[in-house]
């Protein structure tokens, strides 16, 4: 039932456990890394992944006619749909592609539907006798959005025994607010495959 | 295959280490090779099932008097105090266990290896190991550090601890993909049995049935992902909701509460403020099931036939007949639909099947080497006439016996199975009504916000009510206005308040 050599091993056992223990005294070390490399831990969705959205969609965006012949055009951001079984959090894709689009300088941005909140807040709060009226924000001052930026996420995973295959597209629109027109839109395609090793 | 005469053999001059390990082992691991866990809460969950909370506390307490409090009890203390609306307390003594998941987590990550039975645990028995908690347990920690937050109006840092639970649940299954070819590779090598089905008069369809093979894994709960849903949706973050309700469904299949959560989610999220509260009722019902030793005999080769040794393994056995209402009535009008939707007692099943393999493994090399040093002894003895080494022989004879036995460990004080309910309801006071085998029961509560989590738990003769400290509305921001009260009850039978203000006993 048991292997032989295997179970003459047992009187050992308490020096294997000495060595474990002072095995396990080794000190762990920590250090920063380049936040930019190559993220392949699993095939979820990495931080590869969202810089590479980001970059792709920024650089695609730039280029489009609505940018590029608009005089600083305002763009609302609002929410990608996540469609996928994953919790990737969409914000922090859309708010690095603003970053990039607000660095360029070719774009600006007006309060989204999820800041709106906060906006209206501060603007009331501003209307209180504890501010000097020459400064203050006055109401119906702000600017609307002349297009909208939307999209989507959505992922198709195939798993066999020893193998698991993630494709995820991402895709982002950007409308115009006034006409209803579809501006510009692009795809992002990934596709991750792991094989048990 | 060796036999126990020829291993003996290869084995001379080693039995007086193994003997010597025992002993040792034996005198390190002290009281826990003997601590039956399932007769030591018998007491703690009858005194939680009359609703006397402090007096349950008290004998948990008494059975875990060292300085070194392990994380079982912080799984039971905190799970007590949270029935006793003492939310902070809770939170500190399940904060403590998250310490202890956390660092298995972090081992999980960077040195799987070191999460591997220690040397007692193939020497004396499974109890002697550390309690690492079963990986349902571990998520349900969070999910219930979760639950905690919501109700103290902490939404944000509920959000945290739901976010835990995803990287939880990926650690365990990268850590158990790997464990399940080790030990295959393992067993395979060793020509040990790993299978529960050859085991002579085990209770096979207790862990092995179509309920049970039906779940995915043993730690995911479709609770866990229906109220990440439902935390992200609260906070603003639909796309975030929206994994979490279609990872509820996927779990939990063909359930129109959960699917509705999924396809209403958008127009929830863009609804104006009407006044109303999105109430997520979670309905708990009874006590986890126990894990109880039972002997069962194991065919070990010797002398060139099978000699029959009685090993100890695992059984789970239900403690509790939980119900679960199927309508949860609000203010005598409306009726909102109750989904089961955990089954703590099924995952805890399925975590058995899944651990047997190991667990068999593990009893086989002890029971070869208790089995081996015996031979030795009682060799030995007869061979040299050394009355001392036949007292050694039967002392290692009657050690062997006295601690083979299948640990007991499990998160006991949690719900045997979980549904829930969900509803919009004004603003304000509200009357809701349970339908039991005992009884009606009613409850008041005082609700404010845009968003409310009440857990309820339904044990045989009472009724705990986790209503949220205070309501919370949109943003996760607190409102001022906000508490429960009980209420009488409605009819079905004499009810008594008892200590806890939300506590709500049912006439035996």
């Amino acid at each position: 039932m048991i292997d032989l050599s295997r179970t003459r091993r047992l009187a050992l056992l308490p020096l294997f456990a000495a060595v474990a223990l002072a095995a396990g005294c080794a000190q762990e070390q920590t250090r920063y890394g380049d936040q930019r490399s190559i993220e392949t831990v699993t095939n979820q969705f990495s931080s590869t992944d969202l810089q590479m959205i980001a970059e792709s969609m920024t650089r695609s965006m730039l280029q489009s006619s609505a940018i590029v012949s608009g005089n600083l055009p305002i763009v609302t951001v609002q929410e990608v749909k996540n469609k996928t079984s994953e919790y990737i959090d969409t914000r922090a894709v859309t708010d690095s592609i603003r970053s990039e689009l607000q660095k360029s300088g070719k774009v600006r941005f007006a309060v989204d539907a999820a800041a709106m909140q906060q906006q209206v807040e501060e603007v009331e709060r501003q209307q209180g006798e504890y501010y000097d009226k020459e400064q203050t924000a006055e109401k119906g001052r702000m600017v609307g959005a002349q297009y909208r930026m939307e999209g989507n996420i959505i992922s198709i995973v195939k798993q066999a025994k020893d193998i698991r295959d993630v494709y995820y597209k991402f895709n982002l629109q950007l409308w115009n607010v006034r006409n209803g027109l579809l501006e510009w839109s692009d795809e992002k395609e990934i596709r991750k495959t792991t094989t048990k090793g | 295959m060796p036999d126990l005469l020829s291993v003996s053999r290869h084995y001379a001059g080693g039995w007086r280490c193994a003997l010597h390990a025992f002993g040792l082992v034996l005198c390190l691991s002290g009281c826990a090779a003997f601590r039956s866990y399932d007769n030591e809460m018998h007491k703690t969950l009858d005194q939680t099932s009359s609703g006397n909370l402090d007096r349950a506390i008290e004998v948990l307490e008494s059975n875990n008097r060292g300085d070194f409090k392990d994380l079982l009890y912080y799984f039971e203390l905190g799970m007590l105090q949270r029935l006793g609306d003492r939310y902070p307390d809770s939170q500190k003594s399940w904060m403590s266990a998250n310490a202890y998941v956390q660092a298995w987590e972090h081992t999980a990550q960077t040195n799987p290896s070191k999460l591997l039975p220690g040397a007692a645990s193939y020497l004396i028995n499974d109890k002697v190991r550390t309690y690492e908690g079963h990986d349902y347990e571990k998520v349900m920690l969070l999910t219930y550090i979760a639950l905690n937050f919501l109700a103290m109006g902490e939404y944000e840092n509920a959000r945290v601890a739901i976010k835990q639970t995803h990287e939880l649940e990926a650690v365990i299954a990268e850590l158990r993909r790997k464990e399940i070819v080790e030990v295959e590779q393992d067993a395979q090598k060793r020509g040990a049995r790993t299978s529960f089905k050859e085991l002579n008069g085990y209770p096979v369809q207790t862990i092995d049935n179509p309920a049970v093979n039906a779940l995915k894994n043993s730690y995911q709960s479709a609770l866990s992902h229906y109220l990440a849903g439902f935390v992200y949706e609260s906070l603003g973050e639909p796309s975030l909701a929206a994994p979490g309700y279609r990872l509820a469904n996927e779990l939990q299949p063909n359930q129109p509460l959960l699917e509705e959560a999924l396809s209403g989610l958008e127009q929830r999220v863009s609804a104006p403020d009407a006044g109303l509260i999105d109430v997520l009722f979670v309905i708990g019902s009874g006590m986890a099931p126990a894990l109880q030793s039972r002997q069962f005999r194991l065919p070990i080769p010797a002398y060139g036939t099978l000699v029959i040794l009685p090993v100890a393994f695992p059984v789970m056995v239900p403690t509790s007949t939980p119900y679960l209402p199927g309508q949860l009535k609000l203010d005598d009008e409306q009726l909102l639909t109750v989904a089961p939707i955990t089954s703590i007692d099924l995952m805890a099943r399925r975590a058995l099947k899944d651990d047997m393999p190991g667990i068999m493994l593990r009893a086989a090399i002890r029971t070869t080497a208790k089995g081996v040093a015996q031979y030795q002894l009682q060799h030995q003895g007869q061979k040299q006439d050394n009355a001392a080494l036949a007292i050694a022989a039967l002392a290692m004879t009657l050690g062997s016996v006295v601690t083979e036995s299948a640990d007991e460990r499990t998160w006991r004080t949690l719900p045997s199975e979980i549904a829930i309910a969900r509803g919009r309801i004004p603003v304000g006071k509200h009357t809701i009504t349970l339908q039991t085998p005992e009884g009606v029961r009613s409850v008041q509560l005082n609700l404010s916000g845009r968003y409310a989590v009440v857990d309820l738990r339904l044990l045989q003769r009472q009724l705990y009510v986790q209503p949220p400290e205070v309501a919370v509305r949109e943003g996760g921001q607190q409102p001022t206005d906000a508490g429960v009260a009980p209420a009488p009850s409605t009819g079905g039978g004499p009810e008594t308040l008892k200590q806890q203000p939300h506590t709500m006993e049912t006439p035996k």
